[in-house]
């Protein structure tokens, strides 16, 4: 009751309200760029849980019958459950490739140097290649505090030169834009109980749309960045196929 | 002997290889022993080395044959490292073991199983069926 009589409690949280759906409603705009995305959706946490951290801290322990400590831990919870996603997705999940025993660096220069030449192009760092000792095929990149490219072993053995080339060149897209914010801010997103109002599957299908364009542009063709993906496609149907099969 | 603890299955309507490999295990497993056998080739293959030997036999695609290798060095048949080269990083598979060694190992764990399983009733039935009063029966086996 004490909140709600104060006029400036209660105008903080109603403004706070507000700006966390006027944060989704312009989520849903499609021309903004993926820093401009970024920026929303943190701003829409904020904003969401902004009166009840207000609430909780001055009042909660008045006005309500849980201990203050319960009220403290519940407050607490919610900003440092969207700190420790940060804190995952930007460092702790690329710490854990970069130490992990089966990733070492790749020492081909032809492929250093391919890296190289289209990151000056496109006016990026020239991130670090790694591979990781799996024979699953995969590739993906990291923005974090350095810029990487990490490929497995698996996927070097199934494609050819030209198709390996178009993945680097799709992942060196994806750094570029900055998808894997984008990626990383989407998962914390959920943490939000209308993520439902807008999901972002389609900014992140727009994205591989992106960077599958930067490969055309690049290499003029269609042709390996399409074959290496029926390739990966093709290695996880068999894989499914043969495990339910012969198990 | 071979470690063969992650054959689980035996199916004895099967012969030879294929009684605990899928006929496409068999194949690989095939290529890579008479690469191994052989002095005057590497004793390591690479997937696509592989792939190149099969396709004109089998319809076989490149990427079955990678799985079926992960499948292989899962079960400790075959064994891999990293490489890098001409073509740069692959892995290269070799053979843990010989025909031979593989089938002796396979024959040693069924049994022991059977033994475990079955104890007494299995030892007995292995002294009958290779007591000398069967030798004429044991020796068409061999």
């Amino acid at each position: 009751m004490i909140f709600i009589n104060n006029p400036s409690y209660v105008f903080l949280s109603l403004a706070s309200f507000s700006l966390a759906f006027l944060s989704i409603y312009h989520l849903r705009a499609k021309s903004h760029t993926i820093k401009e995305k970024t920026l929303l959706i943190y701003s829409h946490l904020i904003f969401l849980f902004f009166p009840f951290a207000l609430f909780t801290l001055t009042m909660a322990c008045r006005a309500i019958s849980i201990s203050c400590e319960a009220t403290r831990i519940l407050s607490y919870s919610m900003p440092t459950s969207i700190a420790l996603s940060l804190l995952a997705g930007f460092i702790g999940i690329p710490v854990l490739y970069f130490m992990s025993s089966r990733t070492s660096g790749v020492n081909d220069s032809g492929m250093l140097g391919f890296v190289k030449k289209h990151s000056d192009k496109i006016s990026i760092r020239t991130p670090k290649l790694y591979v990781i000792d799996t024979a699953k095929p995969q590739a993906f990149s990291f923005l974090s505090f350095m810029p990487s490219i990490f490929m497995s072993v698996g996927i070097l053995d199934i494609l050819n030169r030209k198709e390996i080339e178009s993945v680097i060149l799709h992942e060196l897209a994806h750094i570029k834009h900055g998808s894997t914010v984008l990626k990383i801010s989407s998962y914390v997103m959920r943490l939000s109980p209308f993520s439902m109002l807008k999901t972002l599957s389609s900014e992140l299908d727009a994205e591989e749309r992106n960077a599958d364009l930067f490969v055309f542009k690049t290499q003029k063709t269609w042709k390996y960045i399409q074959s290496a993906k029926r390739k990966l496609d093709e290695y996880e149907t068999e894989n499914n196929s043969i495990k339910q099969t012969l198990d | 002997m071979v470690n063969v603890r992650k054959i689980q299955k035996i199916r004895f309507e099967k012969k030879d290889l294929e009684s605990f490999l899928s006929p496409l295990e068999s194949d690989v497993l095939k290529t890579l022993w008479v690469n191994a056998d052989d002095s005057s080739k590497p004793k390591e293959m690479k997937v696509k080395e592989i792939y190149n030997l099969l396709k004109g036999k089998r319809k076989v695609a490149l990427t079955s044959i990678a799985v079926i290798l992960d499948r292989l060095y899962e079960k400790k048949i075959v064994s891999r490292k990293m490489k890098t080269g001409r073509g740069g990083i692959h892995y290269v598979y070799y053979p843990c073991a010989t025909r031979e060694n593989l089938e002796e190992s396979i024959v040693k764990n069924v049994v022991n199983k059977l033994i475990d399983n079955f104890g007494n009733v299995a030892v007995s039935y292995f002294n009958e069926r290779f007591s000398a009063g069967n030798k004429d029966k044991n020796q068409k086996l061999i």
